[in-house]
């Protein structure tokens, strides 16, 4: 199975994020990240956002007769229309936050330094837009902190990939997180279906979560939601007592981690679990990642995921519409 | 030790911080920026506990800075010697009695003696005294050093009989002048800091309204000294004062004022108008009411005076006027009233004597002559004698009678007369004029031509040198202007000494080498314009230009008038004598001429010979209210000259001065309430001026913040030493 044999030639081969995030230009290290994606990709059954999916009905008086596949006439002498979702109607906007949190980061860089989860989750923003533009879908930004900081309407056309790029390069630290404008905002602009991914780490109160994301997944938009993590944030393993700053608020509070620890790791579990069954009552794909991870992992591990779960979707989704399974 | 030094002393209690900050040691902390607080709880501090000192030095140094600067916020002194030191040292009290004309009022000068008296008597062992009278001016009459020399036991005796030679005089007070002087002169007499810290200044006066205050605004006041005034109280204040205005232009009424206090009840005044000539027939005293009959109203009923005669003659006559308290009224005086050479008014219905002559001398004016040699008109602009007849004006003080030679030649007294020479003159009015000039005349040629110039020559009995008729291109001006001499004095003054606007079309030149010939004046080319000769007692004054129009503008310019009367003043005793003299103002001699030898009558009746020697100015300064008769000799004969001299009309204002209004206008006043400090005031005071002294708080802080820098030094030394120590266990 090609896939197992990408997992089996281990992590090496994809590009370890502490040189990866070495590379200053965002359009290079994109293009490093998914050029070791596709190299696996070509062999594995994965396929990307929009794989094509068609049917057949029997053609009628009135349908455009240029839809008619002459190749089952030839075979079958009947004739059947082929119905196409537009091909190119993916319409996908990604969400990224830029709040303060986001800029924490404690994972070394190659050759000194570390890089924040910012960094991480731009270029995985970038890579999921190179992505969709590669194959012909309209992808969008939107970058946000309390406010939405930048938006680029999901379009394809030429020179988007690049306006992409430069918005992600461009998003300096922000304030706080708050889901709820630029959700809005993506709800606003969303006529038709698409995808929404999120790309946050999420930090903050979730109470607003489940309202935020549920109205877009009410509207049949498909979601994604990355959660990115630094890996201290998972661990929390400082030795230190110290005065511990929140990037946001600015609070301040001395913390001993030996005796906060435990208490901490408790509430993050909740809490992620907590985000986590949101996403999963609201039919959105959830991929936990850290910053250490290699982005083709990430990005592998959430195709699959999407592919199961647009399997058992697409079924659900047919029980309600004529096209249930697009992703649209 | 204020009442706060108990709470500052507390401080030191602060000691215990450094010490508790040392044994008790919180964890190192760091900061650590995380994503986000919402999963943490804030953990107890950690705090370790330390039994023993680490840095004692520190420790120390700390604890002594705190210490250090506790005792300096509560300001202590050293008491035991400095204290000795000021009792042992006295007060230095220095006394200001007045003697100005108010203290002449009933019962002042006793009650200001019998001050003096309790000062004295109040003084202490130690206390040395400086006794000062003053007026007008400042007199010292006993000073600090002579009080030192005296015995202890003849002090009071010296005192006193200084005392008894003075007494009040007639002079004005002038406390604006009197008191910085005497500040000045107490500080000046010691000058050490120490000493000027216990002088005290008394000032043992009426302090009347009129005492000029005008000079103690600017004073700057030195902060040691104050100023302990003892006001006397006067048994009355109803006073009403008499002051001469003298007569308006084109009114020869003689115009006197009446001033009425504020405090007077009465309103009803008398003035008695008596002839205090010194060759009067009989001394005349003062007016005797019943003889007095009512003459009627005068012509001025809105001033309500009425002037009334007396039965007999010699007796005076009397003036009413109605003068409500707190306003003065100006009372007309006839000039036919007026017709002795002194007067005397008297004023009536006051409560105070003491202010109430005046005295007046009706202005004798002088007869003077000025012949003039000359051709012309008297109605003929062009001609001379129609400006020379126009320029010399008579004035009170002088009458001018105006002689044409060719109406025929009648030569005046030499001493009264100007004589002006316009044209030649015969051998024989050549030869009298010489010798009127001997005499002492003043002879003022205006040269037309060669021929009158040579003519001054000749009348100051000179060799006449060359005379001729000068060419001027357009016009000469003069230069070189001798701006001392009388002639020219009155423009000795930047903005009046211009003499470029009279030009002169015309003029002679003549060589002038004598030594006794003065050029005044000179042409621009340099030749002499205004040349005087002295011949004996008289002078010569030659213009080498005429003044007439065809020669110069000299009549038309604006200092014409100026510069002839300037020559009549020349001839004796027609100056102007000054206006009004009051008590203390100099005798103005040197407006009767260049007299030396004066006798001088007083008021009193004493009588002074004065003999000046030459270049000297007689001065003779007037004591008392009065008229002053100065007479001398002359070739002439014998002349006399009177001086009304009055009292200032200031002291008339014997209004009690409040002392506020003397500390409003900055005067330092001492110990206000009057009232001796208690012994716990004065311990406290004398606390607070050792402590001042001392400033020992200074050091201590300095000493503080020294520790404080060292302790700086120090523990960052330790610090980096130990982070070292750190860095290499690491």
């Amino acid at each position: 199975m090609p896939a197992t044999k990408t997992q089996s030639s281990g992590l090496s081969r994809y590009a370890d994020p502490a040189v990866l995030m070495r590379i200053r230009s965002l359009d290079l290290r994109v293009r490093s990240v998914m050029d070791g994606f596709y190299n696996g990709l070509h062999r594995s059954p994965l396929h990307g956002f929009s794989v094509e999916f068609s049917e057949y009905r029997q053609y009628t008086e009135g349908d455009d007769p240029r839809f008619i596949d002459w190749k089952i006439a030839a075979r079958s002498d009947r004739y059947f229309i082929k119905l196409f979702e537009d091909e190119t109607n993916l319409r996908c906007h990604l969400v990224l936050d830029n709040s303060k949190s986001m800029s924490f980061g404690t994972t070394p860089r190659e050759k000194g330094g570390t890089y924040t989860k910012a960094d991480y989750a731009k270029t995985l923003c970038g890579c999921l837009a190179y992505a969709l533009i590669e194959q012909r879908d309209a992808a969008g930004l939107v970058v946000f902190d309390e406010e939405v900081d930048e938006y680029i309407p999901a379009r394809f056309r030429h020179g988007q990939l690049r306006q992409i790029y430069m918005a992600l390069e461009k998003a300096e630290g922000g304030k706080s997180t708050d889901l709820t404008k630029p959700l809005e905002r993506v709800a606003g602009q969303m006529r038709k279906r698409g995808m929404v991914i999120v790309i946050s780490d999420f930090l903050a109160p979730i109470d607003g979560l489940e309202r935020d994301l549920g109205y877009l997944a009410s509207s049949g938009h498909e979601l994604v939601v990355f959660q990115v993590l630094d890996p201290q944030e998972l661990n929390f393993e400082f030795d230190e007592p110290a005065l511990f700053t929140d990037l946001e608020t600015g609070e301040q509070l001395y913390i001993d981690p030996d005796q906060t620890r435990d208490s901490y790791r408790t509430k993050l579990e909740e809490h992620l679990a907590r985000v986590k069954k949101t996403c999963e009552k609201l039919g959105a794909v959830y991929e936990l990642t850290t910053t250490d991870r290699p982005l083709e992992l990430a990005l592998t591990e959430f195709f699959v995921r999407r592919q199961h779960q647009r399997a058992r979707g697409g079924r659900v989704s047919q029980k309600r519409g004529r096209n249930p399974g697009r992703a649209g | 030790m204020g009442v706060l030094t108990p709470f500052f002393l507390a401080g030191i209690a602060a000691i215990a911080g450094p010490i508790l900050f040392h044994m008790i040691r919180r964890t190192p902390k760091g900061q650590v920026p995380f994503s986000t607080l919402m999963f943490l709880e804030p953990s107890p501090p950690r705090v370790t506990r330390r039994s023993a000192i680490e840095h004692w030095l520190l420790l120390l140094i700390r604890s002594t800075a705190v210490i250090l600067l506790a005792i300096a916020f509560s300001r202590p002194f050293l008491r035991s010697e400095n204290e000795q030191a000021m009792v042992s040292q006295g007060r230095r009290i220095g006394i200001l009695l007045d003697v100005s004309a108010s203290m002449r009022r009933e019962g002042l000068w006793e009650a200001a003696v019998k001050e003096l008296n309790e000062t004295l008597a109040q003084a202490k062992e130690n206390d040395s005294f400086a006794l000062f009278v003053f007026d007008k001016e400042l007199i010292p009459l006993v000073t600090f050093e002579d009080w030192k020399g005296l015995d202890e036991a003849t002090r009071s005796d010296f005192l006193k009989k200084q005392l008894d030679e003075i007494e009040p005089g007639w002079q004005a007070t002038d406390l604006g002048n009197v008191l910085p002087e005497a500040v000045t002169a107490v500080l000046d007499q010691d000058a050490s800091e120490e000493a000027a810290k216990t002088t005290q200044l008394v000032v043992i006066s009426d302090l009347q309204k009129g005492s000029r205050l005008a000079g103690l605004q600017a004073f700057d006041w030195p902060d040691s000294v104050a100023i302990d005034f003892r006001p006397l109280k006067s048994k009355t204040l109803e006073n009403a004062g008499l002051q001469i205005i003298g007569s308006a232009e084109g009114d020869s009424d003689l115009r006197v004022r009446i001033d009425n206090s504020p405090d007077s009840a009465s309103d009803a005044f008398q003035i008695a108008i008596e002839d205090f000539s010194p060759d009067r027939a009989s001394s005349p005293l003062s007016p005797s009411g019943e003889r007095v009959r009512v003459r009627g109203q005068t012509s001025k009923p809105e001033n309500a005076i009425q002037l009334v005669s007396h039965e007999e003659p010699s007796e005076p006559l009397t003036l009413s006027a109605q003068v409500p308290a707190g306003q003065n009224r100006v009372v007309r005086i006839s000039e036919d009233d007026l017709t002795a050479s002194a007067t005397r008014l008297t004023l009536t219905g006051d409560g105070e004597t003491f202010d109430n002559e005046a005295w007046f001398v009706r202005p004798d004016p002088a007869r003077v002559t000025i012949e003039y040699y000359g051709e012309g008109a008297t109605d003929e602009p062009n001609e001379l004698r129609y400006y020379i007849e126009r320029a010399f004006l008579p004035t009170p003080t002088r009458e001018i009678d105006f002689v044409v030679a060719s109406d025929g030649p009648t030569f005046a007294s030499a001493h009264a007369a100007l004589t002006i020479v316009a044209q030649p003159l015969d051998a024989e009015q050549l030869k009298q004029l010489q010798g009127e000039i001997r005499d002492g005349r003043h002879v003022v040629v205006v040269g037309e031509t060669a021929e009158i110039c040579g003519l001054a020559f000749g009348l100051a009995e000179r060799a006449v040198p060359e005379i001729v008729e000068a060419s001027v291109d357009s016009y000469a001006m003069l230069s070189d202007v001798d701006l001392d001499h009388p002639l020219f004095s009155v423009f000795n003054d930047v903005r009046l000494a211009d003499f470029s606007k009279l030009p002169i079309w015309k003029h002679r030149e003549c060589q002038v080498t004598e030594s006794k010939a003065i050029v005044l004046a000179k042409y621009d080319s340099g030749s002499p314009a205004i040349v005087e000769f002295e011949n004996k007692k008289g002078t010569v004054t030659l213009f080498t230009f005429g003044w007439h129009a065809a020669d110069s503008r000299f009549v038309l310019w604006s200092k014409f008038v100026p510069v002839v009367n300037s020559l009549l003043e020349r001839v004796e005793g027609t100056a102007p004598p000054p206006s009004r003299l009051t008590v203390g103002d100099l005798l103005p001699l040197s407006i009767l001429g260049d007299t030396k030898m004066f006798r001088i009558t007083d008021p009193s009746g004493l009588i002074r010979d004065i003999d000046t020697g030459p270049g000297e100015a007689a001065r003779i300064p007037t004591s008392e209210p009065g008229i002053y008769s100065v007479s001398w000799t002359t070739d002439s004969g014998p002349r006399k000259s009177l001086f009304a001299v009055n009292l200032d009309p200031l002291e008339s204002r014997t209004s009690p001065l409040g002392l506020d209004e003397l500390a409003a206008i900055g005067v330092p006043l001492a110990n206000a309430a009057g009232e001796e400090p208690s012994v716990e005031e004065k311990r406290q005071l004398q606390s607070r001026e050792l402590e001042a002294s001392q400033r020992v708080w200074q050091w201590l802080i300095l000493a503080g913040l020294l520790l404080l820098l060292l302790e700086t030094w120090l523990a960052g030394r330790t610090a980096e030493s130990q982070g070292l120590v750190t860095e290499e266990s690491a």
